[in-house]
C-alpha cells in the first residue's frame, strides 16, 4: 500500500467517526427533549426536530446570541470524541481484530448516513411542500416597510409569497432522500442535496438565519456519500477511461435491506401526509385561534382619544395609533411611532400555544403585535404584546362592530390610560396580493 | 463437423459509434435545432459584430454571448405564459422536420460511422460555447454587483406588500452583496467547466439544474427571464446527450464501461496553433476584457446613478408643515394632495407618499435600463402603494428645483420649486405646481436605524 493511500485511508476514518458521532444524539438535551414530550399527541415538529438534531454543549440552540460561527463550538467536543475513538480502535485493534476492519466500519456508516440524511431531506421537504416552514407573510407583515424586517425574515417571506416554487423546492428534497434509499441512486441523490444544500449554506451565512449547523452538516454528509463515487465519476467523465462499477457490497442482510426500504417508505409517507394533515388542521408557525368574525384588514385610525384627549393624526406623537391590522387569526397589529425592540428571536420548529407562536411579530420592526382573548358576553377584548421586550403592554378593551367596515374600541391600557379609538376600514390594496399583468391604478 | 474458425477476437464496435435510425434522426433533429438556437441568422448580426467592444462598455461585450432564439412569433416584450415558449416550440417542429426529410434520403440503416460522431461532437461544440459565453456574461452582473442593487432609500420605506414579486425577488439578492457575488461566481464557474472538454460533463449537469431551477423561479416571481434561462436547460441537457449512456451504464446498471467520445486531433502545426490563438481570443474578450469592462463600470445600472442628486440632502424626511395656496393642511393618511413624507435618493429622484392612485407601470423589462434619469424606470416600476416619484433637475444658482412624474402615464405632474436650507436637517421647498397651485412645505429629516441589516447598507449610505 502507497504512503499516500495509507494517509487517504486513515483520513477517511477520522472523517467516518466524526460524521458518525456529529450524527448521534450524545448530549443530555436530547433525552431531556424525548421524555418531555407527550408522546400520545405526537406532533410533525417532533418528526421534524428528531430528523435535524444535532448534539449541541454550549447552548448554540439560543441562536439569537450565536449567529456566527459560534454555533460550531459543540463540534469540536465532537472532533475530540472522534480522535479518542479513532485512537482507541487503533490501539484496542491488536487485541480484538474486528475493529481494525475500516473498510466495515465506512461500509455501516455509509448505511447509517445514508438514512439519517435521507430522513432530514425528506422531513423538510415535506413541511415545504406545504407551506409549513415558509408560510405567506400575515397581513401586518405585508403592511411593514422593507427595511423594517430584518434579513432572514426577508429570506422568508421572499420564499413565503411563491408557495408553488417552494412546493417545488420541497419535492426536489423530498426526491433527493428518495434517491438515497437505494445503493445504485445514492450518487444521484449525494448531488441533488449538495446543489441544493450549497446554495441554502451561502444564504443562511448571508442572511443571518441563525441555524446555520444544520445546512454545513448535510452539506458535509452528502459530500461524504458523494465522494464515495468521485473516483469512478473522474475516471469516467474527466479521465475518460475504463471505469468499472461500484461492487455495491452490503454488509446488511437482504431480509434486512426489504425491511430498511419499507420502513423508510413508511416513514416518508408518514412525514408527508403529517406535513399535510397540520397545514390543513393547524400550521404551527400561525396562531390557531380564529380572530374574531368579520373583522379582518387594514383599518385607518380616525379618531383617537387618550385620557379626553383627541389627538389628531400624527406620524410622530408615539402614543396616537397610526392604523390597525385585524389578522384572520386572533392577533391584532398597532402601529404607532413609538420605537419597537424588534424580538430578534429566529423561527421554532415547535408546537407552541398560540401566543408564543411569534412568527408574525418575529424579526419585524414598525408594529405591534398583540394576541387577543375575546370575552364574548362582554364584548371585551384582552390585548397582550407578544414582544418579549414589550410584554408588559396590555390593553383591555370593549369592542363594537358597525356596518363592517367602522370598528370602536374603547377601555385601558396597562397604565390604565382611557383609550378610545374609532377605526375604518381603508380602501387600500396591495399589489402583490392583486395581479400586475393588467392595467390597475394603486 | 468442425469448422475452422479463426482464432481472433474481433473487437465489437463501441456503442457510441452505432448509429440506428433513430439515433441519426435524432442527430440531425440536435443539429438542426442548435443551429437555430446559436447561430444568429439574421445578417445586421454580423455587420454590428465589428464593433464588438468598441463603446467600452460591458454591454457592447455581453450582447453577444448567449442564445439568439429566433423569432417566428413575436410575442412581444410582456410574456408570461406557456405561450412565450412558442418560438421554442416552433424551432422544434422545424428541426423534427427538416431531421425527417434528411432521414428519408438516408437508405443505409443502422451504421457504423464516425462521422456522425464528428457530427455530434461540432455540434455540442457550438452548444457549449453558446452556453458557456452566455452564463459567463450573465454571472459577471452578478459577480460585480449590478444587476441586484441596493434597495433605494424608498424602497426601504415601501410596505412589503406594495411590491410586485419581481420586485421582492431581485430585492432579495441586492440585500445581501456577497450572496450575490456567490451566484455570479457559481454563474461564471459553470461557464468555465464548458470551455474545457473534460470538465464538460460537470458543467453541462450544473447548468441544466441551476438554469431549471432559474427558469422556475422566474416563472414563480415573473422574473420575464423564464424562456431565456430554459434556453439554457435545453443546451444542458444537449451537452449531456453523449454522457448519459455511460453514466446509466456503471451507476444504475452496474456495468463495466470504457467511454468513446469523439475529439479530433488537433495535434499539429497550424491547426494547433489556430485552435490555440481562437480559443484564446475568445476566453479573453468574453472573459478577461468583459470582467475589466465589468469592474470599470461596477456602479449598478437600475437607479440613475449618473445624475447625482443635490448635494447633501439625500435622506428620508417627515413633513412639518404643508401649505397649499396659503392654506394650512394638517397631516392626514386620508388626504390626496396633502404629501406625508419625502425622500430625497443619492440620485436626482425625489419621491413622495401620498394617498392619490395612479396608473402602474408594472413592466419589468430591464430594455432601455441605460436612458436619461427621467425614463430609468426600474425604482418604482411594479411598486404600489401611493408613493409618486420625480426626476428632477436642479438650479444650483437659483437653487430651484424642477421636478417631473416619472410615471409616463403622469407626466403632466411637475413642480418649480425653490428649496433652502434654514438649518440642520431642515428643508424648505417653495413654489408651484403643474395647476399653478402655490405650495410651501417644511420637510424635517428623519434618522432612522432600519432592522434591515445593513452593513453594507449602512456603509454605502454613510460613508459612500
Amino acid at each position: 500500500m502507497s504512503t499516500k493511500l495509507a494517509v487517504t485511508r486513515r483520513a477517511i476514518k477520522y472523517v467516518t467517526l466524526f460524521l458518525v458521532v456529529l450524527s448521534l444524539p450524545i448530549d443530555g438535551k436530547f433525552y431531556t427533549y424525548l421524555f418531555s414530550g407527550n408522546w400520545t399527541s405526537f406532533h410533525i415538529t417532533d418528526l421534524v426536530n428528531l430528523t435535524g438534531y444535532l448534539p449541541s454543549y454550549f447552548g448554540e440552540l439560543d441562536n439569537e446570541r450565536y449567529l456566527g460561527l459560534g454555533g460550531f463550538s459543540s463540534w469540536l467536543v465532537i472532533a475530540a470524541i472522534a480522535a479518542a475513538l479513532f485512537y482507541l480502535t487503533d490501539r484496542l485493534s491488536t487485541r480484538y481484530a474486528w475493529l481494525a476492519d475500516e473498510d466495515r466500519l465506512y461500509d455501516w456508516a455509509r448505511i447509517f448516513l445514508r438514512y439519517r440524511l435521507a430522513f432530514l431531506l425528506i422531513a423538510y421537504g415535506a413541511i415545504k411542500l406545504f407551506p409549513l416552514q415558509f408560510p405567506h407573510p400575515s397581513l401586518s407583515n405585508l403592511y411593514t416597510n422593507y427595511g423594517d424586517f430584518l434579513n432572514w425574515k426577508i429570506w422568508y417571506h421572499t420564499l413565503g409569497v411563491t408557495p408553488n416554487y417552494t412546493a417545488f423546492l420541497g419535492g426536489v428534497e423530498v426526491l433527493a432522500g428518495v434517491l438515497l434509499f437505494y445503493r445504485r441512486t445514492v450518487v444521484f441523490g449525494a448531488g441533488l442535496t449538495i446543489g441544493l444544500i450549497t446554495n441554502v449554506v451561502f444564504s443562511s451565512f448571508s442572511y443571518e438565519m441563525g441555524n446555520q449547523v444544520l445546512p454545513v452538516y448535510v452539506f458535509l454528509v452528502g459530500f461524504f456519500l458523494f465522494a464515495h463515487d468521485l473516483p469512478r465519476l473522474y475516471t469516467l467523465l474527466f479521465r475518460e477511461q475504463a471505469t468499472a462499477p461500484d461492487p455495491l457490497g452490503s454488509p446488511l442482510p437482504v431480509r434486512w435491506q426489504v425491511v430498511s426500504k419499507g420502513l423508510s417508505w413508511g416513514f416518508a409517507f408518514v412525514i408527508v401526509l403529517a406535513a399535510l394533515f397540520n397545514y390543513k388542521q393547524d400550521p404551527y408557525l400561525t396562531p390557531s385561534t380564529p380572530g374574531l368574525a368579520g373583522t379582518a384588514g387594514f383599518y385607518n385610525v380616525r379618531e383617537f382619544i387618550l385620557n379626553n384627549d383627541t389627538i389628531p393624526y400624527s406620524r410622530t406623537d408615539t402614543n396616537r395609533w397610526q392604523n390597525v391590522i385585524f389578522e384572520k387569526w386572533a392577533t391584532v397589529s398597532i402601529k404607532t411611532a413609538k420605537p419597537v425592540r424588534v424580538d430578534s428571536s429566529r423561527y421554532l420548529t415547535k408546537r407552541l400555544p398560540d401566543f408564543a407562536r411569534v412568527y408574525e411579530s418575529a424579526g419585524v420592526d414598525g408594529r405591534r403585535y398583540f394576541g387577543y382573548a375575546l370575552d364574548t358576553l362582554t364584548s371585551t377584548l384582552q390585548l397582550k404584546n407578544k414582544n418579549a421586550h414589550h410584554r408588559e403592554e396590555e390593553y383591555n378593551l370593549t369592542i363594537r362592530q358597525r356596518d363592517g367596515n367602522t370598528i370602536v374600541l374603547e377601555g385601558w391600557n396597562e397604565r390604565q390610560d382611557s383609550i378610545k379609538a374609532v377605526l375604518e376600514r381603508a380602501d387600500r390594496k396591495l399589489l402583490l396580493l392583486e395581479s400586475r399583468r393588467f392595467p390597475i391604478q394603486l | 463437423m468442425a469448422t475452422n474458425t479463426p482464432n481472433v477476437t474481433i473487437a465489437a464496435p463501441h456503442p457510441a459509434t452505432v448509429w440506428s435510425p433513430q439515433r441519426k434522426f435524432i442527430l440531425r433533429a440536435v443539429v438542426i435545432y442548435v443551429i437555430q438556437l446559436c447561430i444568429p441568422l439574421n445578417p445586421a448580426f454580423y455587420q454590428r459584430l465589428t464593433s464588438i467592444g468598441s463603446d467600452g462598455t460591458w454591454q457592447s461585450v455581453s450582447r453577444w454571448a448567449g442564445f439568439h432564439l429566433p423569432r417566428f412569433v413575436d410575442v412581444g416584450t410582456e410574456i408570461w405564459e406557456w405561450y412565450s415558449y412558442i418560438n421554442l416550440v416552433v424551432a422544434l417542429a422545424i428541426a423534427i422536420i427538416l431531421a425527417a426529410v434528411w432521414s428519408a434520403f438516408d437508405r443505409k440503416g443502422t451504421e457504423i460511422n464516425i462521422k456522425y460522431n464528428v457530427l455530434q461532437y461540432w455540434t455540442i461544440v457550438v452548444a457549449r460555447y453558446t452556453a458557456a459565453l452566455g452564463i459567463i456574461a450573465w454571472g459577471f452582473k452578478k459577480f460585480v454587483p449590478k444587476q441586484m442593487e441596493l434597495p433605494s432609500r424608498t424602497f426601504l420605506e415601501t410596505p412589503f406588500g406594495d411590491f410586485s414579486e419581481q420586485k421582492i425577488y431581485w430585492q432579495y439578492v441586492g440585500i445581501s452583496q456577497p450572496y450575490e457575488v456567490f451566484l455570479g461566481f457559481a454563474e461564471i464557474l459553470i461557464g468555465l467547466t464548458l470551455l474545457y472538454r473534460r470538465t464538460t460533463a460537470l458543467g453541462a449537469f450544473l447548468l441544466a439544474l441551476v438554469l431549471f431551477n432559474v427558469c422556475l423561479a422566474n416563472h414563480a416571481y415573473d422574473g420575464m427571464v423564464h424562456v431565456g434561462s430554459f434556453l439554457y436547460t435545453v443546451a444542458g441537457l444537449i451537452i449531456l446527450w453523449p454522457y448519459t449512456a455511460p453514466i446509466w451504464d456503471v451507476f444504475i446498471r452496474g456495468k463495466s464501461v470504457t467511454p468513446y467520445h469523439y475529439a479530433p486531433a488537433f495535434g499539429k502545426g497550424w491547426v494547433r496553433w489556430s485552435r490555440i490563438a481562437i480559443k484564446s481570443a475568445i476566453i479573453l474578450i468574453f472573459v478577461g476584457y468583459n470582467y475589466y469592462l465589468h469592474l470599470a463600470d461596477h456602479v449598478g445600472y437600475r437607479y440613475p446613478h449618473e445624475s447625482p442628486g443635490l448635494a447633501n440632502t439625500a435622506g428620508t424626511y417627515e413633513v412639518t408643515t404643508f401649505q397649499l395656496n396659503g392654506e394650512t393642511l394638517p397631516y392626514s393618511p386620508l388626504d390626496s394632495v396633502r404629501w406625508q413624507d419625502a425622500i430625497f435618493e443619492d440620485w436626482s429622484t425625489f419621491t413622495i407618499l401620498l394617498n392619490k392612485k395612479q396608473h402602474m407601470d408594472n413592466a419589468n423589462t430591464a430594455r432601455n435600463e441605460m436612458q436619461s434619469s427621467l425614463n430609468r424606470r426600474f425604482e418604482f416600476r411594479g411598486i404600489g402603494g401611493g408613493r409618486h416619484y420625480f426626476d428632477y433637475q436642479a438650479d444650483t444658482v437659483n437653487q430651484l428645483l424642477h421636478l417631473t412624474n416619472k410615471n409616463r402615464m403622469h407626466r403632466e405632474e411637475t413642480f418649480v420649486l425653490r428649496y433652502s436650507k434654514p438649518g440642520p436637517g431642515r428643508l424648505i421647498l417653495e413654489g408651484t405646481n403643474h395647476r399653478n397651485d402655490s405650495l410651501y412645505v417644511v420637510l424635517d429629516k428623519r434618522d432612522k436605524d432600519y432592522a434591515l441589516k445593513t452593513g453594507l447598507i449602512d456603509w454605502y449610505y454613510n460613508y459612500k
